[in-house]
């Protein structure tokens, strides 16, 4: 268990003055899953703060602001903060919602009560994650955001409302990943994978498919989140992810690396051929004919194959950058 | 890789018709655990152990990926993709966003000569869409002005504009060509949503300025789309030469504002370098970009810069404010002795205005504060290769700089009085973002670090402005701060 680890993760699906999403809250709820997983973030659940919009009670649509800025300070509270700082190990600051920012640096999560007027009412991502890196209580932060980043350049950043802590040695190690570049959108989408056709953010789908795959260093996450995000968005539309690491990093610390299983179904054209498969490397991983039933190879790391008919000789590339993959040749 | 393996010739490139022309096509070799291992643009050649790969051609939002088995009986592999054409706000022949009827619009209209505001120099513009959305001229919300500020063309009410001849040429296009006295202009778009924002061009002797902008939607849209200076693409040629969509400095020179706009030099390959550093006498924007782009390199080749240099002087004059920039960059880099003493206008090229920041932390003087260098020093806008800054206010006329011994002073005053401002205190003095900035600063230093001779390098390292602009704030932020004291005087207190 990841006893001094820490979490805040906001999801806002409704909005006094911008039209409702429906994927933040499906977001948050898949990233607090992960964290509380012993195989995912192992972070103990007391150590998490969840704030979602619909689970949120009051009068008025939350969370606010305020109500943020309340976990992140409960959190800050909670630790033990001597003069040397570094009371926890990580914090993830995970943020999904509508979002803007106003000259390419950052990216802010707009709360519940923001309208069109008001887009003051928001928590930037860059803003928070240097606050904590520069009061050093934590060795790494990992700051996730599953929002657009709208080029609104009247709405000035809020910075957070603490006075700085500042202590020496910042060299605090940070993952920041935004789900878009700026001046662009995060789209949303019923995911077609999800047993309850809920819509998810795709930046969400591919970060959390990653991270639920297994132990990935902090540029493995960057890799196949990319590779992974440009195959669920698609052609003709465009969304690629903003990902900076400080080497270090490691997520799902306790699972095993990535692994996938790969399923080849023969067309009826090619039943009873000669199959080859060979890895990522080239070297061959397995040789067999294959009939009607489907040949399956479990546990194969996560990168690029190819298959090869050897009695055509044509062949079929396949990536695998998630646990189950189905090809049909 | 074990040491028997072959390593297989791979080749990779995008096609053109422009034979021996490299385009602006990044291209990426992924290997098989999807790693990228090598990247070049328009060619890309190597050599590989056997295994799966994956090359991926990206120009513009376009992306096209081609994967490839490499084996140790497979003889050298070449992968060429049919043209990948790539976006770009000028008009170019091949380009994903070209339209005939843009590219005579603009050829014609870059010859014609709509107004005579000076003479010897002409800075032609030219606004598109893309969408065929447009009902109104797509240079509406654009204007020139003079460095001071004077409006001098509101394209969106004298430029020419339409669209094609046909249903399926329905893409509005507006253009204005206005001879002008060679100096600093400032171009100046009312985005709506954002605000204003502005941008410098410069117009050389004997030469004509060349500004190419596509329309788009800035914050969520609703009010309307406006030119985007962040994208623009800026060319120059000889005075009556006009655009030319099928030149090839033309499209070098979009290469290299790619290029720019990622600061990566090595997404040039040599030969285009070489052949852009050549053609600046056709368009000396190339020249331009080519040096902002050796000085990005690891090892910047003093000589050639010098070269580079001295030619670029004679073909833009000494007052350009990018060879200034320029200057600046090489002194920091420690290629040359002589540095300018004094900078008042700001570059057109974003990193240059970056050198001119960090040499203000060993020159303090370098920029005025209430020169438009140091008036847009706080204001920098979006990303790109080009300073985009919003439109600042108007200088006050009594702005007197504070002196070294006012300073610590100060700063002793706004940290007691900040203390005593809650955030909507703070929230209803209006203060700047650089203002904020100096009031956080002013909280987590310790109070003797006010003395300190170096506090002006720190507010360089911490502000990212300039010394005079970090102290013109300061001086503000100290008078509003000033006002709010003395407005909560006679009221109920609302301090901690």
């Amino acid at each position: 268990m990841a006893a001094n680890d820490y979490a805040v993760v906001v999801g806002i699906n409704r909005y006094q003055g911008l039209n409702d999403l429906r994927g933040p809250e499906n977001d948050a709820a898949d990233f607090d899953a992960w964290l509380r997983k012993p195989t995912g973030g192992a972070v103990p659940g007391g150590n998490i703060a969840r704030l979602l919009g619909s689970e949120l009670g009051g009068g008025s649509l939350r969370p606010r602001v305020g109500d943020v800025d309340d976990e992140f300070e409960k959190l800050h509270e909670g630790l033990q903060v001597g003069n040397a700082g570094r009371t926890g190990r990580r914090l993830y600051i995970f943020l999904a919602g509508h979002g803007f920012d106003p000259d390419g640096t950052d990216a802010a999560l707009l709360c519940a009560s923001a309208t069109r007027r008001r887009l003051g009412d928001h928590i930037s991502g860059k803003l928070y994650s240097l606050w904590f890196r520069k009061a050093a209580l934590f060795d790494e932060i990992a700051l996730f955001m599953d929002c657009c980043r709208d080029d609104y350049s009247r709405a000035p950043l809020r910075p957070p409302p603490w006075l700085e802590e500042h202590r020496p040695d910042p060299g605090v190690r940070m993952f920041t990943a935004l789900a878009t570049r700026w001046a662009f959108q995060a789209r949303e989408r019923v995911d077609p994978d999800d047993p309850g056709s809920r819509v998810r953010g795709l930046f969400s789908k591919a970060l959390l498919g990653m991270l639920n795959a297994g132990k990935v260093t902090g540029e493995e996450l960057k890799r196949f989140t990319i590779n992974d995000l440009a195959t669920l968005v698609g052609q003709g539309e465009y969304q690629e992810p903003e990902i900076n690491v400080d080497p270090g990093f490691v997520f799902s610390e306790a699972a095993d690396p990535p692994r996938g299983t790969l399923t080849l179904a023969a067309s009826r054209v090619r039943r009873r051929h000669m199959f080859r498969l060979n890895g990522p490397t080239g070297a061959v991983v397995g040789r067999q004919v294959v009939d009607s039933r489907p040949w399956t190879f479990p546990d194969l790391d996560f990168g690029m194959f190819v298959f090869t008919d050897e009695d055509t000789g044509e062949i079929r590339f396949v990536e695998i950058v998630r646990p189950e993959v189905d090809v049909t040749f | 890789m074990s040491r028997s393996e072959p390593l297989i010739p791979l080749t990779a490139s995008a096609q053109t018709s422009y034979s021996g022309l490299a385009d602006p096509v990044e291209i990426l070799l992924i290997d098989g655990h999807l790693k990228r291992i090598e990247q070049s643009v328009g060619r890309l050649k190597t050599k590989v152990p056997p295994g799966v790969y994956k090359l991926q051609f990206k120009a513009g939002l376009t992306m096209e990926e081609v994967p490839v088995y490499v084996t140790e009986d497979s003889g050298p592999i070449n992968v060429d993709i049919p043209a990948l054409l790539f976006s770009s706000p000028a008009p170019l022949d091949e380009t994903k966003t070209t339209r005939e009827y843009h590219r005579e619009q603009s050829e014609n209209l870059s010859r014609k000569i709509h107004a005579r505001l000076g003479t010897g120099a002409a800075i032609f513009v030219f606004v598109r869409d893309l969408d065929g959305r447009g009902r109104v001229s797509p240079a509406v919300g654009l204007s020139l002005s003079s460095l001071e500020g004077e409006t001098l063309i509101n394209y969106g009410e004298v430029a020419e504009f339409g669209r094609g001849r046909t249903e399926d040429e329905s893409n509005l296009w507006a253009g204005y060509t206005a001879e002008v006295n060679p100096g600093s202009y400032r171009l100046v778009c009312d985005t709506g949503e954002v605000g204003v924002v502005e941008q410098l061009v410069q117009a050389t002797p004997g030469m004509q300025t060349h500004v190419f902008l596509t329309r788009r939607a800035f914050g969520d849209g609703r009010s309307g789309r406006r030119a985007d200076l962040l994208d623009g693409s800026i060319h120059m040629t000889e005075l009556g030469m006009g655009f030319a969509p099928y030149g090839t400095s033309f499209r070098d020179a979009e290469l290299a504002r790619k290029a720019l706009a990622n600061r990566r030099p090595e997404a040039v390959p040599k030969e285009s370098l070489r052949r852009m550093l050549e053609d600046k006498f056709v368009n000396p924007m190339l020249g331009l970009y080519g040096a902002y782009l050796l000085t990005e390199k690891e090892e910047p080749p003093r000589k050639l810069l010098g070269i580079v240099m001295s030619n670029l002087r004679k073909l833009l004059g000494e007052e350009h404010p990018d060879l200034a920039a320029l200057e600046v960059r090489m002194a920091h880099l420690g290629l040359r002795k002589r540095r300018p003493s004094s900078i008042d206008t700001p570059p057109m090229i974003r990193l240059g205005w970056g050198a001119i920041v960090k040499e203000s932390a060993d020159n303090h003087d370098l920029v005025a504060a209430d020169s438009l260098a140091g008036q847009v020093a706080d204001r920098l806008w979006g990303r790109g290769p080009w300073l985009v800054w919003q439109q600042p206010d108007l200088p006050p006329d009594d702005y007197q700089p504070l002196e070294d011994d006012q300073i610590s002073e100060v700063l002793t005053d706004i940290r007691a009085a900040g203390a005593d401002m809650d955030e909507e205190l703070i929230s209803s003095a209006r203060l700047t973002p650089l203002e904020s900035g100096i009031l956080n600063l002013t909280k987590t230093m310790p109070g003797d670090r006010f003395n300190d001779p170096d506090l002006r390098t720190l507010a360089v390292q911490s502000l990212g402005v300039p010394p005079t602009v970090a102290s013109k704030a300061v001086k503000s932020l100290h008078d509003k701060i000033s006002k709010h004291d003395r407005s909560a005087a006679g009221g109920v207190n609302r301090g901690l």
